[in-house]
């Protein structure tokens, strides 16, 4: 067929007007379609697209770690997967039991009995804080039901030991008690965060634009405390206790020349990565928390203010009364019986009754003065929660036997770190120093954020001659010749004083038969003390052990025996070539 | 204009086209690139973290002192002939 050009023309510009017609409404359409997604719906799909594509993802701040005086971490934070199965993407819950339990190591009847018990979520916990080698056993299922989910978890590598002293660390990552609470601010990271788009299979495709924070991480905080010397301490002090059957026990090392606190112990003691498990009483740090009539123990304290005041010389008498002198409403008695005895006898053993004439030649304020300026009565400032005061009354409430009373160790109660420090002081040739149990606080990076300060001097509570008299010859004696003999060692000349209180029955304010307290409090090498060791056994089995003598001084001859040479003590040269 | 002039120009803006998509797309590859890298230094701070928490855990002088004794190295943990033996002190602290 022949068509001519005017036909084909027609042809053709029908057809044009059709496509152009077709053309020019899908372009309407589309530009309809555009004009409402652009500006009708604008918002709302912007909203949309943002939830779907854009993710947020946190960058997790470490915790700042807490390490000993040789660089030790003894806490620190990890991550720690937990187990978790969605119960709606199950097949079969016996088969996936069957599955999962040799890998976490939990019968598996007892997952299937978790899982049952929550079909409604698709979350259910199997196991918390798998290790990292359980974790990758459970990857390897590579079933869609079970999965991992990370979290960070305050770690203790030394477990039970040193956990009164670090305390622990809340589910929402907050200190709760100990050096865990006390620099909390300074531990305590910042967490970061980014903004990322994902695709549509959720991926991290690229993060978005200006949306990223760095996480800041938490400082460190070192120790003065040594975990060997700890360590050593932990020992000595759980085997006397569990020997003697008693309550609780508490040691407290440090150093009487910078007042650094070596190792603080208390016995019982708890896991801090599993608080909940233990006894609330077991996980108070005792030896600043709760103070003691220190009995015995503080006889040096009070024989200190009486040479120092002139009050009695080295070399004067006093009669002892065989052990026993008769006061109006009280009879004062001694363990052993003694006639004459200068005060080096007095201290020696623990003469109660020499000391009650002692104090009536000082009279209570200078007794009061005596005890006051050793710092008794007010905290010491360590840097860690709960320190109490201890009790000193005031001089109108002592009573007509505070005298006799506060001279043997009652009638006053000193935290155990008062006492230490104390005797610090005694050895230390008068000197005072603050105790201190923080050594420096270092930034994330490593940077000194707060320096080691040298030590602080609290005062001269002794003169000199008086602190050398009491810590070389009378307390030298008490290990030599009398109650603390059971600290003598082989290598080192030890000095120190035994005491041993009666406790107060719980509830009514009389003391308890058969409750007591044993102590002693020493220290080593004699002329050179690098080491002060104060060990408190409480209520042992009085039918075991109770004196201070057999309780505790045991337990301090060998913490100064382990922990002098290491730390580079040098034996007693004249001590040296007698071995054991 | 020639058929010529205009294939080319049509392959000019094809290529202009193609290489702007292909900038594009490795933009979007490096950008997928550095996000998952962010994930990785997460990931790898974590595994320190994990590291650095089981080193301190080995260096505990708890499990020292119990490899030192389960290995029989002949090494004598510090301090440990310096001293009496628990019974021997109970016996000086009767006498």
């Amino acid at each position: 067929m022949n068509r001519t050009p005017g036909s084909l023309d027609r042809y053709q510009r029908r057809s044009g007007v059709v496509l152009l017609s077709i053309s020019m409404t899908v372009l309407l359409g589309l530009g309809g379609r555009l004009a409402q997604i652009n500006v009708v719906d604008r918002q709302r799909l912007v909203d949309y697209a943002e939830r779907q594509q854009q993710g947020e993802a946190v960058l997790p701040a470490r915790r700042g770690m807490v390490l000993d005086s040789k660089g030790r971490v003894v806490a620190a934070t990890e991550h720690l997967p937990d187990v978790y199965v969605d119960p709606t993407r199950i097949k079969n819950v016996e088969e996936l039991a069957a599955e999962l339990s040799p890998r976490i190591n939990i019968p598996a009847s007892r997952i299937v009995e978790r899982i049952r018990s929550r079909t409604a979520t698709q979350y259910v916990i199997i196991e918390r804080r798998v290790d990292s080698i359980t974790a990758e056993a459970v990857r390897a299922m590579k079933n869609p039901a079970v999965g991992l989910t990370e979290h960070p978890v305050r770690s203790y590598p030394l477990s039970e030991s040193l956990s009164h002293v670090l305390g622990w660390v809340g589910r929402d990552g907050h200190g709760l008690e100990g050096i865990e609470l006390a620099f909390d601010t300074h531990l305590r990271g910042k967490d970061g965060h980014r903004s990322t788009i994902r695709d549509a299979r959720r991926r991290a495709l690229k993060n978005a634009e200006g949306e990223v924070v760095a996480p800041v991480d938490g400082g460190h905080v070192v120790l003065t405390i040594d975990a060997e010397i700890q360590r050593i301490t932990e020992d000595a002090l759980a085997e006397s206790v569990d020997h003697v059957e008693a309550e609780n026990g508490l040691a407290i090392v440090m150093s009487p020349k910078t007042g650094d606190i070596l190792a603080m112990a208390c016995y019982p003691t708890f896991d801090p990565n599993n608080v909940t498990v233990s006894k609330p009483e077991d996980r108070r740090n005792r030896a600043i928390t709760d103070p003691v009539e220190p009995g015995s123990t503080f006889k040096p304290v009070i024989v200190s203010g009486a040479l120092d005041g002139g009050f009695i010389n080295k070399t004067q008498k006093f009669d002892c009364m065989l052990g026993t002198r008769p006061m109006p409403g009280r009879v004062i008695k001694d363990v052993t019986s003694h006639g004459l005895m200068d005060v080096l006898g007095i201290v020696t053993y623990s003469s109660n009754v020499g000391m009650s004439f002692i104090a009536e030649k000082m009279g209570n304020p200078a007794l009061h003065a005596t005890i006051r300026r050793f710092h008794f009565g007010e905290k010491l400032g360590i840097e860690c929660p709960g320190e109490a005061d201890g009790l000193v009354r005031p001089l109108k409430k002592w009573g007509s036997m505070s005298t006799a009373s506060v001279a043997m160790g009652y009638e006053i109660t000193v935290t155990p770190l008062q006492l230490a420090t104390a005797f610090s002081a005694i050895v230390n040739e008068g000197v005072m120093v603050k105790p201190r149990i923080v050594k420096r606080l270092l930034n994330a990076d490593g940077s000194v954020a707060r320096d080691e300060a040298p030590p602080r001097i609290l005062g001269q509570p002794v003169d000199a001659e008086t602190a050398k008299f009491l810590a070389r010859e009378a307390m030298v004696s008490v290990v030599e010749n009398s109650s603390g003999r059971a600290a003598q060692l082989d290598h080192y000349q030890v000095l120190g004083k035994t005491g041993t209180t009666k406790l107060m029955s719980k509830g009514a304010k009389v003391y308890e038969s058969g409750a007591y307290q044993g102590a002693f409090v020493g220290a080593a090498p004699v002329g050179r003390e690098e080491l002060v060791a104060l060990v408190m056994i409480r209520r042992p089995n009085a039918k075991i052990a109770y004196y201070g003598s057999a309780v505790a001084a045991p337990v301090v001859g060998k913490i100064l025996g382990q922990s002098l040479p290491y730390v580079g003590v040098l034996p007693d040269p004249q001590l040296a070539s007698t071995g054991p | 204009m020639t058929v010529a002039r205009g294939c080319a120009l049509l392959i000019c803006f094809t290529a202009i086209a193609l290489t702007v998509l292909h900038l594009r797309s490795e933009q979007t590859r490096s950008a997928a690139r550095l996000s998952a890298m962010d994930a990785r230094w997460v990931e790898l701070r974590r595994d320190l973290w994990g590291v650095q928490t089981r080193i301190a855990r080995l260096r505990s002088p708890e499990r020292i002192h119990d490899r030192v004794l389960a290995f029989q190295t002949g090494l004598v943990p510090p301090g440990y002939d310096a001293v009496h033996k628990p019974d021997e002190r109970l016996a000086a602290a009767k006498r």
